[in-house]
């Protein structure tokens, strides 16, 4: 399937992919450097072919697209978030001298903020690896309505990354606990909290080739180390 | 009005990083810089599009569409992934194309019978494209028929390569792989670098 789906390099440079399989392959994109790279020189390649059919246009043309111009706003370019972190980090340090109290709170603030953007970033690097391992698998979990929860995984990598979107929120004094399930029954697979639209995700790691299936229920916090509460979320892997 | 012959030959002199200094420039706003650049592309975009299109009126209408929208994304143009060249004529081709095929399907709604009409003829004006450019005519020639025929058929005639396997009569894998080995054989005779 690997080998197949770099072929549509070709196809997808001259635009003649069917939109579905172009969705397919953009989504991969995302994904193999190698095919980025094949399609920048392929649509390099065709650009030339296009520019091979060069006509003059009529003249009229361009006084109707300076026109049009005119009276059109550029879109903004928004930097990307991700920067953001190391600026705080940077200009940290100075400011703490002169407003020690206040610093000393706001660094507290920053530095969980910049420990949450790290564990995001992990997740996202770790579910890139995931979805770009040759062995990656994709179970969809049972769970209540309203709910969807599946487990991409790597049984090569020993990674795995739990994702479920429409969960209800915990009080504070509970967390949703994961669990893998093997022969030996119920083990601690961590604990999280959906964010405020209900979406949560979590990575493990470990010898999946010997799971079984998975587990989800609300636990107080800290986790319990056997579950405790009615299973909400299950499925086999 | 009479002063669009004496462009051709700046525009065909253009390399593609001067206009990448140009569309960098136009990503900051700079509106005035914009007939320069029409002056540079404008050909290339219309030439192309109208040969997808067949149909000078509409594809003097996309052409503009392509234009403005070069103009309104213009920040958004990365001249690390690649020049401003490849950037416009992709945007140029791909609207070309929405536009053939949203055509396509509306047609098809009406009758099965015109899809036909529309499929049949390409294949010999495939075969006998006529090209200004003698490098790029040249590098075709170093194609097999079948590489030279479904690249041609996909990319100048807008078809899927699902159209072009049916036209052709080769087996769907043939027909990405004849694609993709094509493209890169003119890759590798064109000198093309990103």
């Amino acid at each position: 399937m690997t080998a197949d789906i770099h072929t549509l390099a070709g196809p997808y440079a001259l635009d003649a992919l069917p939109e579905d399989e172009r969705r397919l392959f953009e989504e991969h994109l995302d994904m193999c450097a190698g095919c980025r790279q094949e399609v920048a020189e392929l649509q390099a390649t065709a650009a030339r072919l296009g520019a091979a059919t060069s006509t003059t246009p009529p003249a009229r043309l361009k006084e109707q697209v300076m026109a049009q111009v005119e009276t059109t706003r550029q879109v903004r370019v928004l930097t990307p978030f991700r920067r953001r972190p190391t600026v705080w980090r940077r200009t940290l340090a100075p400011m703490a001298a002169a407003l020690a109290v206040v610093v000393v709170a706001l660094g507290f603030v920053v530095a969980q903020l910049n420990e949450r953007v790290t564990e995001i970033e992990a997740l996202a690097f770790e579910t890139q690896r995931v979805l770009a391992a040759a062995d990656v698998d994709i179970v969809t979990l049972d769970a209540p309505s309203g709910v969807s929860a599946s487990f991409v995984f790597s049984p090569d990598l020993g990674m795995g990354v739990f994702v479920a979107d429409g969960l209800a929120t915990v009080d504070s004094s509970r967390v949703y606990e994961l669990w893998t399930i093997t022969t030996n029954g119920a083990t601690p697979a961590g604990t999280f909290r959906p964010d405020a639209d209900g979406a949560a995700s979590h990575l493990i790691t470990g010898d999946l080739a010997q799971v079984d299936g998975l587990g989800v229920t609300v636990e107080p916090v800290g986790g319990s180390q056997q579950p405790t509460g009615d299973i909400l979320i299950s499925g086999e892997l | 009005m009479a002063r669009t012959s004496p462009r051709t030959d700046r525009r065909q002199t253009t390399t593609g990083d001067d206009l990448t200094e140009l569309l960098v420039m136009l990503a900051r706003g700079d509106e005035s810089m914009f007939g320069l650049l029409y002056d540079h592309i404008a050909g290339p975009v219309f030439g192309l599009v109208r040969r997808v299109l067949r149909d000078p009126a509409q594809a003097e209408e996309v052409t503009q569409e392509v234009l403005v929208e070069v103009w309104r994304t213009a920040p958004r143009f990365d001249p690390d992934r690649g020049n401003a060249r490849t950037w416009i004529m992709t945007m140029a081709h791909r609207r070309a194309v929405d536009r053939v095929r949203s055509e396509q399907a509306s047609r098809d709604r009406e009758s099965k019978t015109v899809d036909a009409e529309r499929t049949a003829p390409p294949v010999d004006e495939a075969v006998a494209i006529q090209l200004e450019h003698q490098q790029v005519r040249a590098a075709l020639g170093h194609l097999t028929d079948i590489q030279r025929e479904a690249i041609a058929l996909a990319y100048y005639g807008g078809h899927t390569y699902r159209e072009v396997a049916e036209l052709l009569d080769i087996p769907l894998a043939t027909t990405k792989t004849r694609i993709r080995d094509g493209l890169i054989r003119l890759r590798d005779s064109l000198g093309v670098m990103t």
